[in-house]
């Protein structure tokens, strides 16, 4: 029954089929700050499928400084604390011997006072937040020197991986030590926190190559950001859920569907009808429809077809030879005036008339036509059939490598990654849009119709009848879409030859979905972060260490296009800082944050460690120094904002101690903060609704802001 | 953030580990700032816990926490301080025990006492209040005196406005919160600051749908839940008149006397044909009545309120009204379950058939559907049949679930099975059974409305049938409700109370007023779709009061309605508490006292004014143009009203070419606050275009207001800030475009919650939300 399910209140945002997706997930998460304990917190709460939590062991102090890590123990304890039973007395101090109870792997190598790794700590109170999730943990001996690939690769096998035969005992074991025994998820999302480049980058490069979103969050003092990247080949959004959505109601289209030309012919010209009730209850589309034939034939001339308007603008593609000429409608400024005067004049008292005064507030209806945008048409290029068969035919590795990014310029010789595979997930939503393609195609650029109509004054009958007819030519469209699908599912099937599809026919849920929200489908496609930083920071050694072991990235054309995509985006939010405090504009908070990272990647450590004066001084004058190179290397030094702002050396090293001051702090009201929007951006990924941040989500603690930028 | 220069942390006292980021980032002052400062939390749920476990462990030591809840199952996907085990206790006890756990230990005794803020030294402690926030005794003005600063994590518009009222009172900034889905807001209110209250912008009203769209003409589903909540209020609430479907005495009682003379005993079934007659026939009776008294919409007496009345007595909600009169109240002869079983169910049958044959046959005799292209078409006798057990009721097979959708028949099965259910707890005198008002957490209720609902959904013809977890949705005006949202927000509202913290400490060092809160403090809207700027997150400058908010700013609030027909009574419900949000109202006419509320004041005193039309009170009576002064010591406030008079109602909706008709709305609905701005927003919409922002949404707010129903209102699924959607450059342009918001259009708005979630500030309707991209469209 409903009223018992704890699920309640956000089934009614996502829906049973998002809760669904939460469900079949497996979220692994690199490193157990506080951030990221935040970011699963949140995702447990809802039910995700299953966590994997991975840390270094404890006594690795490479990666953060000691104090760091004692500190972060320490909160992560007191913040889990209460997610262990209230009955039981709080642990006599911070950090000991919480008793992991699905632990067998760590913390009884020999009878040492250490307690279990942070990674099973975590992970076992996490999972008391929720007993439906599974939680697995596993510490390596150090996360850099870690095989992301093959981890990943073990991860993605629907077998779990054999429980390291007893290994469960020698956690310096860099495999895995799950402590439990299914293991079956169907997708995996990383989520790396507050690691360093040696860390997440080697990360993001495996998260690409196997087709797994990447989410990278970071705290720092109060300042925090969250980097998304999309898996291979895009990250596909039916429910993109726009925050207004027209009324799909087809006024203008020519001709228009035969339902509501019946529900038209059936109407009598309001111009005749004198009994005031019925005046003010036809639904303001009959109003808007007769009024549109008396623009018509005011501009034509007779009712048929419109032979005068050839002149210039038919905007849209030329009209399939199916649909004969087009009537046209109000397009021009002066058209549109002249269409609500016409609509003024049929109503006989607009205080009253409530119908014909909805019909002026909604008429632009009439001219907001509903044929697919440009937005949905970049979604349509991406996809062709070609690449669509090929990839849904073939099971085993890719040999051509010509499904990378499932269409795009055909021909062109890309890259091949070598085991990446369209994620099932991908061509499933290729399917249908291939399906809409052709649906298209046939309907003179009219997506299937939404079938629901906007609350109007009406009487029931009418109004009953009208939705009537859009539902009608809804399930007509629907099953349109449907057959189209099947036919193409027929093809590869013809194309297998006898091999294994690697997709199903959708269910009807499925299309109806996909229908309903054709006018607003969306791929998202972020720039790989190891791409971003080596292009961004070639002198890295990190970097420099990565590009040799690694096959050039820079020779997919799609990640050059995000690229200089990206850049002229930066270059134009330069022009608009923050209106009222430019400093506190994200941007700059985002290029000293990532100085501080290339400063640990110089020396090992955060800047701001040593507490003197002029150790301090002479760590923020680094940091600025890294901070002008990083606004190089992206091209911004020549924006008069970053000028202003940061090359200018008393505002740049003005900011740079401020970050120097932080001292690798983390502030556990920011991590709630930074994790909150990571979790929130980690369920958009998981649940294919909404639209995730493209790429980065910089949030400003000091003047409480936040930005999206692509770096 | 800090003027602390970088300076060396040597020197500095010890402190948890766990603080020393707080300290690096804020300041050694700021810190021991937190230390000290005690913090009111308003509110243990969703944004409640999150906040408790920020606090905790910021550092902060002494919080209070009040909470009127328990914890239900439902609050587990995000109020993380809570398990399983936990439900059914109070929530701010389970949650402050939680957060006390996470506090880090105090700090070693420093070595040199520096200053005497040693009270940071003290046991932490987080104490929870188990009670209502509107209990004076407890929660007043000396009460929240105490506390630096309180933080409101609340889920409803009464008790958001009381907190900021008392708040306004002490003179305590708060810091205000709330979500819906992905949206969240943040605010800070301070009195000394001269900031926005929360009164000062109208709250979204609740969708509203005109009497007759629910009693005769509903077109989409959810008309027909809202029919179906106030059926279940016919059914078993309190008093029956409150119901939007009861149907005046009059007819009634000739209704009664029919059964009278009719029915003998006998069984239910034979009597059914001829109910349905006999009540057609008061039916055309009626019609005659109601052209002479005219109030009903529908018109004609009751086709089913006799039935009702029966049901009500049987199901031992009522005392039997006149024993004896009919032969199914026989609640006296102390049945058997079993024959309460077969009373209820043959009672049942006849109170559906005169709702969805009788009923529905009248009003298509009257000529109410007489334009339709398809008329309603009423159940068959078969259907109704299903009332007698033929059908299993949908809720008790195997392997039901929320998500399916009931035939008629299983529908008509539920509702009987809902009675009877009713009916066999009334008879084990179970006093909680059924609960007098709808609750959507209450499974017989829930069961019985989505049947209702669906049944006159088929009658109608309108799509589609709800399953029972649409229904709720709709009935419940359920916010989603998510641990993502509620995590940013509460980090957010942490971060503006060191902001608040801070500026108290300039004033405590270096003197000063205070009430500085404007500089350091932001609105904050968390965003779904980034503005132009790339901005997701949208700090704002703390808004200026709206000199028109008789809350902080004492303006006067003109009130029009009937002044021969309101009761002193009925203008202290309706109006004066319920709209007005006043807890124990003194009520002065000129100089003279008319009514006091209060503890200390006998209610006798004023007792024989209550009854008083308002022309007819003492001091001069509140007849047109007459001020009335209100005053709220409880909330340290006082009102003026000004009073004009008004006594023609028209019903917009149900317009005949322009004749004045009267509404049918019950004279409490009948009134106006804030009348003369309406008829402006209305009449000149062009000229509101020239108001700002705020005049033009208060002025909208006006205009739906009074109009606001009782708890009808529906989600919306999408809502967008206020002037962010777009630029928030160009607010000229948004407030144009929401200056069009004429009556009509506010009042087609489905503004998202009201009632529960708090983003309300932050977002008109969809409508608006569009507006920006029209205009490109348009021009």
């Amino acid at each position: 029954m409903a009223t018992d399910d704890k699920y309640d209140r956000q089934l009614r945002l996502w829906g049973a089929s998002g809760q669904r997706a939460l469900g079949n997930t497996l979220v692994v998460l690199v490193g157990t700050s506080a951030c990221g304990t935040e970011t699963l917190k949140n995702l447990v709460l809802p039910g995700v499928g299953s966590i994997l939590v991975v840390d270094d062991d404890d006594d690795v102090d490479g990666a953060v400084t000691t104090r760091a890590r004692t500190e972060l123990t320490d909160s992560l304890s007191k913040f889990a604390s209460p997610a262990s039973n209230f009955f039981l007395p709080p642990p006599p101090s911070s950090s000991s011997s919480r008793c992991v109870r699905n632990d067998d792997g760590d913390g009884d190598d020999g009878n040492s006072p250490r307690p279990a790794s942070n990674a099973a700590r975590v992970c076992a109170l996490l999972t008391e937040l929720n007993p439906d999730v599974v939680g697995h943990h596993l510490a390596a001996p150090s996360l850099e020197d870690l095989d992301y690939d093959s981890f990943l690769a073990t991860l993605a096998n629907d077998q779990p991986p054999p429980p390291p035969p007893s290994s469960s005992s020698s956690s310096s074991s860099s495999s895995s030590s799950f402590s439990s025994t299914t293991m079956t998820p169907r997708t995996v999302l990383v989520v790396s926190a507050d690691q360093p480049s040696t860390v997440f980058l080697p990360l993001s490069r495996a998260c690409h190559r196997r087709s797994t979103p990447l989410i990278v969050v970071r705290s720092y003092g109060l300042l925090g950001y969250v980097r998304v990247q999309t898996p291979m080949p895009y990250h596909p959004v039916i429910e993109a859920r726009p925050s207004h959505r027209l009324p799909d109601l087809r006024l203008s289209s020519w001709p228009i569907f035969d339902g509501l030309a019946d529900v038209l012919s059936s109407s009598t010209d309001l111009d005749d009808v004198t009994d005031t009730r019925d005046r003010s209850h036809a639904p303001f589309v009959v109003v808007l429809l007769q009024a549109l034939d008396k623009w018509r034939r005011r501009r034509g001339g007779g009712r048929g077809v419109g032979e005068c308007d050839d002149d210039d603008d038919d905007d849209a593609a030329a009209p399939p030879a199916n649909v004969g000429r087009r009537q046209r409608h109000p397009e021009t400024g002066a058209e549109k005036e002249e269409f609500r005067s016409i609509v003024r004049d049929m109503a006989r008292d607009l205080n009253h008339e409530m119908n014909f005064k909805e019909a002026l507030q909604e008429a632009h209806l009439i001219w907001a036509d509903g044929r697919i945008s440009e937005d949905v048409r970049a979604v349509l290029d991406r996809v062709d059939e070609g690449s669509f068969l090929r990839a849904a035919v073939k099971s085993d590795m890719d040999v051509d490598g010509g499904v990378e990014g499932g269409g795009g310029e055909a021909g062109e010789g890309r890259p091949s990654y070598g085991g990446f595979e369209i994620p099932p997930r991908v061509l499933q939503f290729q399917l249908l849009v291939l399906a809409l393609k052709r649906f298209l195609k046939a309907n003179d650029d009219y997506p299937p119709l939404e079938g629901t109509i906007p609350d109007m004054t009406s009487d029931t009958a009418r109004y009953v009848a009208l939705q009537e007819a859009y539902r009608r030519q809804a399930e007509r469209d629907r099953s349109a879409i449907r057959e189209i699908a099947k036919s193409l599912l027929d093809e590869c099937e013809r194309q297998s030859s006898g091999c294994d599809l690697r997709i199903a026919m959708p269910t009807d849920d499925e299309v109806q979905t996909f229908c309903k929200n054709s006018r607003y489908l969306r791929i998202l496609e972020t720039r790989p972060l190891f791409a971003e930083y080596e292009l961004q920071d070639p002198a890295s050694p990190v970097v420099a260490s990565l590009a040799s072991t690694l096959p050039s990235t820079s020779a997919s054309h799609n990640i050059d296009a995000i690229q200089s995509d990206a850049r002229d985006d930066l270059l134009a939010t330069t022009m608009d800082p923050h209106e009222t405090d430019p400093v506190q504009t994200p941007m700059l908070w985002w290029i000293a944050l990532r100085a501080c990272d290339a400063f640990y990647d110089r020396h090992q450590h955060y800047p701001g460690k040593h507490d003197q004066e002029l150790a301090l001084e002479a760590d923020a004058n680094e940091v600025y120094w890294c901070m002008v190179q990083i606004a190089g290397s992206m091209g911004l030094t020549e924006s008069d904002f970053i000028k202003e702002h940061l090359l200018d050396r008393v505002r740049g090293k003005d900011l740079a101690r401020e970050v120097v001051r932080y001292d690798e702090a983390e502030i556990h009201n920011i991590a709630a903060v930074v994790g909150g929007v990571a979790s929130q951006e980690a369920v958009k990924l998981i649940t294919g609704q909404y639209v995730p941040v493209d790429d980065t989500y910089v949030y400003n603690g000091i003047a409480s802001t936040a930005g999206v930028y692509r770096f | 953030m800090t003027d602390d220069a970088i300076t060396s942390n040597d020197d500095l006292p010890p402190c948890p580990p766990i603080l020393l980021g707080i300290r690096a980032a804020l300041g050694q002052s700021l810190l021991e700032e937190i230390l000290s400062s005690k913090i009111l939390l308003i509110g243990s749920g969703g944004i409640g816990c999150e906040l408790l476990k920020n606090l905790a462990l910021s550092g902060f030591r002494h919080v209070e926490v009040v909470d009127l809840d328990t914890i239900d199952v439902s609050n587990l996907n995000r109020q993380f301080l809570f398990r399983s085990v936990h439900v059914g206790m109070p929530k701010c006890v389970v949650a402050s025990e939680a957060a006390l756990r996470m506090v880090p230990p105090p700090p070693p005794p420093p070595s040199p006492p520096p200053t005497p803020t040693t009270r940071s030294s003290q046991a932490a402690a987080y104490l929870p209040h188990h009670g209502n926030v509107f209990d004076n005794s407890r929660f007043n003005v000396p009460f929240f005196q105490k506390f630096a600063l309180v933080l409101n994590a609340l889920d409803n518009v009464a008790a958001r406005r009381r907190v900021n009222r008392l708040c306004l009172a002490s003179d305590v900034p708060l810091i205000e919160a709330g979500t819906a889905g992905y949206l969240g807001q943040v605010t800070v209110i301070d009195r000394r600051s001269g900031t926005e209250c929360y009164e000062c912008q109208p709250k979204p009203t609740q969708k509203v749908y005109p009497i007759c769209t629910i009693r005769s003409t509903p077109s989409q589903p959810v008309h027909c839940v809202v029919w179906a909540k106030e059926l279940y209020r016919l059914c078993f609430g309190p008093k029956v008149e409150d119901s939007m479907l009861y149907e005046d005495e009059e007819g009634l009682r000739e209704r009664r006397e029919g059964d009278d003379d009719g029915d003998g005993d006998g069984d239910g079934d034979e009597k059914k044909d001829d109910d349905g007659r006999r009540t057609t026939t008061t039916g055309d009776e009626g019609s005659a009545d109601v052209a002479a008294g005219g109030a009903k919409g529908g018109g004609g007496s009751s086709a089913y309120m006799g039935a009702m009345t029966d049901l009500r007595s049987l199901l031992g909600v009522d005392p039997a009204s006149s024993p004896g009169s009919s032969s199914s109240s026989s609640s006296s002869t102390s049945p058997t379950p079993y024959d309460v079983a077969s009373a209820v169910r043959s009672k049942a049958r006849e109170v559906i058939s005169a709702l969805f044959v009788t009923e529905i046959e009248k009003q298509i005799g009257m000529g109410t559907y007489r334009t339709a292209d398809r008329a309603p078409e009423p159940l068959s006798s078969s259907d109704v049949d299903s009332c007698r057990d033929v059908v299993p009721s949908p809720t008790m097979r195997d392997g039901c679930a929320p998500t399916d959708v009931w035939s008629v028949r299983e529908c008509v099965a539920e509702i009987a099975s809902c009675l009877v259910e009713v009916a066999e707890n009334a008879i084990a005198q179970d006093p909680t059974f059924p609960l007098p008002e709808f609750d959507k957490d209450d499974d017989v209720a829930m069961r019985f409305v989505t049947a209702a609902s669906n049944l006159r959904s088929y009658v109608f013809g309108i799509e589609p049938i709800q399953s029972m977890y649409d229904a709720k949705g709709m009935a419940g005006n359920i916010i989603p409700a998510i641990a993502t949202t509620n995590a940013i927000v509460a980090g957010l509202q942490v971060l503006q109370v060191f902001h608040v913290l801070r500026a108290q400490l300039d004033v405590k060092k270096n003197g000063g007023e205070g009430g500085k809160l404007k500089e350091c403090c932001r609105y904050i809207y968390c965003l779904r779709d980034k503005t132009r700027k790339g901005y997701l997150l949208q700090p704002t400058t703390l808004p200026d009061p709206n000199p028109e908010c008789f809350v902080c700013r004492n303006a006067i609030v003109s009130l029009a309605l009937n002044t021969n027909e309101w009761t002193l009574d009925m203008l202290l419900k309706r109006v004066v508490k319920k709209e007005l949000g006043f807890a124990e109202p003194t009520v002065m006419i000129g100089e003279d006292i008319v009514y006091e509320e209060g503890e200390d004041i006998d209610p006798s005193e004023y007792a024989a004014n209550l009854a008083k039309k308002m022309v007819d009170l003492p001091g001069g009576g509140a007849g047109h143009g007459s001020v009335l002064r209100i005053e709220d010591f409880t909330q340290d406030l006082e009102v003026e009203v000004s009073v004009s008079h008004r006594d023609c109602w028209v019903d917009v909706d149900e317009e005949k070419g322009g004749e004045a008709k009267d509404d049918g709305r019950a004279e409490m609905e009948k009134f106006e606050i804030g009348g003369k701005k309406l008829v402006a927003a209305t009449a000149a919409s062009s000229d509101s275009m020239k108001g700002d922002s705020v005049s033009a949404e208060s002025d909208g707010f006006r205009a739906a207001s009074a109009n606001e129903g009782e708890d009808v209102l529906l989600v919306e699924e999408n809502y967008v800030p206020r002037g962010v959607n777009e630029d928030s450059k160009m607010p000229a342009q948004t407030s144009s475009e929401h200056g069009n918001g004429s009556k009509e259009q506010l009042k087609k708005r489905a503004f998202a919650d009201q009632a529960e979630n708090g983003a309300k500030k932050a977002k008109f309707n969809v409508e608006d939300a569009k507006k920006p991209d029209l205009s490109e469209v348009m021009s």
